[in-house]
């Protein structure tokens, strides 16, 4: 049963509104904490607790409500200079919005969230009155009979409420009759009864007795922590569309819905036995315009889809600004290209990745402040991370100036670990030794510890790109820093393909991955190490044939190769025949998932043609054949 | 009794905000409901439009309510109109500030309809009189 029942239009907007300014108020505070002093900072953030708080006063929300106006209420004293921000201070605050990200994600789930740790609130209460955290709790061993806040903040409502006509009234009379009567006066005796009730009595809770708030220093990086993991972990299920972008929708398909008016006329008269040249003039126009609005079509609702990835990147200057706090460096993440669009799907596919890879730089990238004075390098150090489209892809790019990565080093640690033997190690060069830390389980044991408390290593960012069709790939330079750099293509809806043939069925592999079609006469095929290879152009690929590799058996000699290109390496493909190429939608096979197959399409005669993986398809097949642990990874390198 | 096709400005930065407002009003039966997003925006609006009566928000960027209620008093034109001032808290400079700018009422968020209804009623009254 929802807790909000009636309420959910309201609270779905309430979130996706709250959830942008929350994460914007997060930004401000870490900026806030370069300059404490900015006015329109401090008023920005005040709004923003502000303008959550009515909004979940709407909703009945009282735990926020009561948090909410308490950071609102600091703020009020920060801009007015009545408080001066100390770390302190801003431990509590960064504290109550993961807080108020996590009730976000109970009420996405429809339910209410809980009250409020009241150490927190302690805490909370404690700075407002300008007295330290630890003092909050010494001062109430023996509290008063607690008022609800929440009733507090009602209490006030109606007070005023009634107030108001006879205030306002009284106030108009003053200034009209007695001129010289101060007005402030008479407002007064009205108002002081209900003057902020909230901040008297809301720290004489008795929760306080019953549990201690531990000393700030302590217990504040672990909240943060915890609420930095939590914050992303819900999953928006509704979309903000540009009103340009829909109506483009609309009108293109109120275009294809004019041409199907005109072809079922055409249908009629050629049904009817009218087929002179221009009615079939007509319909080959009619179906050419049709192609040409589906396609724009395609592109429209794709663009639909399409968000800034200024979405995810938001939420990373306070995930880098907490662990790089925990961890004692000072770390600065600079943000560029969050206008750069993506599809929402991979965008949500994309937080896990980035969010290891942003953590990874500030915990193994950046050296701490010592080694890097030592090493004379800038006490601060800056994580990069970046977005651009180029071509039909986009680029992200998170660069570190820390320690950068030694290929040796990691070679030594993936062998001692056995997930390379002896020999692999020897035959690796820099750049395929770096490619060594995406290997599962070679995460060392301190990233297990304190960063990847989500269980996420190097290996499952690779694979999770990989899903998205992208890949990775590393640079590095030992004593100047490491970039890491993801290529995806800009949607999964349509994908363009090759369909080729094999036993006398289509199969789709990915366009991106072909590199060109040749031809395969056998005299060219080689036995390498017990491989067949074609040297094409002075290169040396291995063959491997598409009946081979999903199992089947050949009908024929294959007549063509494909010549195929991953992430890391190339290979010839080898089928019957190919059709030619096609852009089309993969469709998600439903409880089956076989080996190699990405999904199922339907080609232009109707009939279904499976899409395949190759990394999967390769990965798979090798670890069929082969015995050896290291033979896929070789395999990859090859 | 009021008119229920009068037009209202529903102004808030958050539109969450505005949604609640405006459904409110639609429960009381007023549904000739136009939005702005800051004083600014509803500046503009009241200009070029015929509104009778606003509903603002305080704290706004650009424009806050209580500089809009200004701008609307200091205004030959718009002088007249009604203003209702929603506030998250009655704190009483707020209260003091809003009178002496010449609000029509007040009301503290969260309020339902029926408070909403109850504040619309004294300002139509008050205007009547």
């Amino acid at each position: 049963m929802s807790d909000f029942a009636g309420m959910e239009d309201l609270l779905q907007d309430f979130l996706t509104e709250s959830s942008e300014l929350l994460s914007e108020v997060d930004n401000k505070l870490v900026e806030l904490e370069k300059r404490p002093d900015d006015k329109a900072l401090l008023n920005d953030i005040f709004r923003g607790f502000h303008t959550i708080k009515g909004g979940a006063g709407f909703l009945n929300v009282d735990a926020m409500v009561s948090l909410c106006h308490r950071t609102e209420n600091l703020f009020d004293k920060l801009r007015n200079g009545e408080l001066v921000l100390n770390p302190e201070i801003m431990d509590e605050i960064l504290a109550a919005t993961g807080v108020v990200r996590e009730m976000f994600g109970s009420m996405a789930q429809s339910r209410l969230p809980s009250p409020v740790d009241p150490a927190l609130l302690a805490a909370l209460d404690a700075v407002l009155e300008g007295r330290t955290v630890a003092s909050a709790v010494t001062q109430h061993e023996t509290p008063k009979p607690a008022i609800e806040p929440t009733t507090a903040v009602v209490q006030t409502q109606e007070a005023s409420g009634h107030d108001w006509p006879l205030l306002y009234n009284s106030l108009l009379n003053e200034v009209n009759t007695a001129e010289e009567s101060t007005p402030t006066e008479a407002i007064s005796n009205y108002i002081e009864p209900v003057q902020t009730p909230l901040q008297n009595q809301s720290i004489s809770d008795p929760m306080l007795a019953l549990k201690p708030a531990a000393p700030s220093g302590a217990s504040l990086p672990q909240r943060a922590q915890q609420a930095s993991s939590q914050q992303l972990a819900t999953q928006e299920t509704t979309i903000r569309i540009d009103t340009v972008r829909l109506d483009q929708v609309l009108n293109l398909s109120g275009e294809i819905g004019l041409t199907k008016n005109r072809l079922t006329t055409l249908r009629t008269d050629i049904m009817s036995g009218k087929m002179d040249s221009v009615t079939l003039k007509a319909l080959d126009e009619a179906i050419g315009q049709l192609d040409l609005l589906v396609g724009d079509l395609q592109n429209a609702v794709m663009k639909t889809r399409m968000q800034p990835i200024g979405r995810l990147f938001q939420k990373y200057p306070r995930l880098a600004r907490d662990l790089a706090r925990q961890m004692g460096k000072d770390v600065e993440l600079i943000i560029s290209g969050e206008e750069t669009e993506l599809d929402k799907t991979m965008l949500e596919d994309l937080n896990d990745p980035l969010v290891h890879l942003v953590r990874n730089a500030v915990d193994h990238g950046v050296e701490t402040t010592e080694e890097r004075i030592a090493s004379g390098k800038p006490a601060k150090a800056v994580v990069e991370l970046s977005a651009t489209q180029v071509g039909d892809h986009i680029r992200i790019e998170i660069t570190d100036d820390g320690r950068g990565m030694r290929p040796d080093v990691i070679r030594r640690k993936a062998l001692e670990k056995g997930l390379i033997d002896i020999e692999t190690a020897n035959s690796l060069d820099d750049k395929q030794s770096l490619q060594l830390i995406f290997l599962p389980g070679f995460s060392t044991k301190d990233q297990i510890s304190s960063v990847s408390g989500r269980g996420v290593g190097m290996d499952v960012v690779k694979t999770n790109i990989q899903k998205l069709n992208g890949r990775v790939d590393i640079q590095s330079v030992v004593g100047d820093g490491s970039r890491f750099t993801i290529s995806l293509p800009l949607t999964l809806a349509i994908l363009p393909v090759l369909v080729v043939k094999v036993c006398d069925q289509p199969f789709a592999v990915p366009l991106a991955m072909v590199r060109e079609i040749i031809t395969i006469r056998q005299e060219q095929v080689q036995e390498v190490s017990g491989r067949a290879t074609i040297v094409v152009r002075d290169e040396i690929l291995s063959v491997r044939s598409l009946a081979n590799l999903i199992g089947w058996q050949e009908v024929q000699v294959p007549q063509f190769g494909v010549l195929m290109q991953s992430a890391e390496h190339s290979f010839i493909l080898a089928v019957d025949s190919f059709i030619g190429r096609d852009d089309v939608v993969i469709k998600p096979l439903q409880h089956i998932r076989p080996k190699g197959i990405a999904g199922a399409t339907l080609s232009g005669d109707g009939s279904i043609v499976l899409v395949l993986d190759m990394e999967d398809l390769l990965a798979s097949a090798n670890a069929d054949h082969s015995a050896i642990k290291t033979s896929r990874f070789a395999q990859e390198l090859l | 009794m009021a008119d229920q096709n009068m037009r209202f400005l529903v102004v808030d930065d958050f539109s969450t905000m505005r949604r609640i407002v405006r459904n409110l009003l639609k429960e009381l039966g007023f549904t000739n409901v136009d939005e702005a997003e800051d004083g600014q925006v509803a500046l503009h609006k009241l200009k070029n439009g015929q509104f009778e009566f606003v509903v603002t928000d305080w704290n706004m960027p650009n424009m806050t309510g209580i500089e809009l209620l200004k701008a609307i008093r200091a205004d030959a034109q718009l002088k007249h109109l009604p203003v209702l001032m929603v506030t998250a808290e009655a704190k009483k400079e707020n209260i003091i500030e809003a009178a002496t700018a010449g609000a029509s009422g007040y009301v503290v968020k969260p309020f339902t309809a029926a408070t909403l209804d109850e504040k619309l009623k004294k300002i139509f009254a008050n205007i009547g009189k």
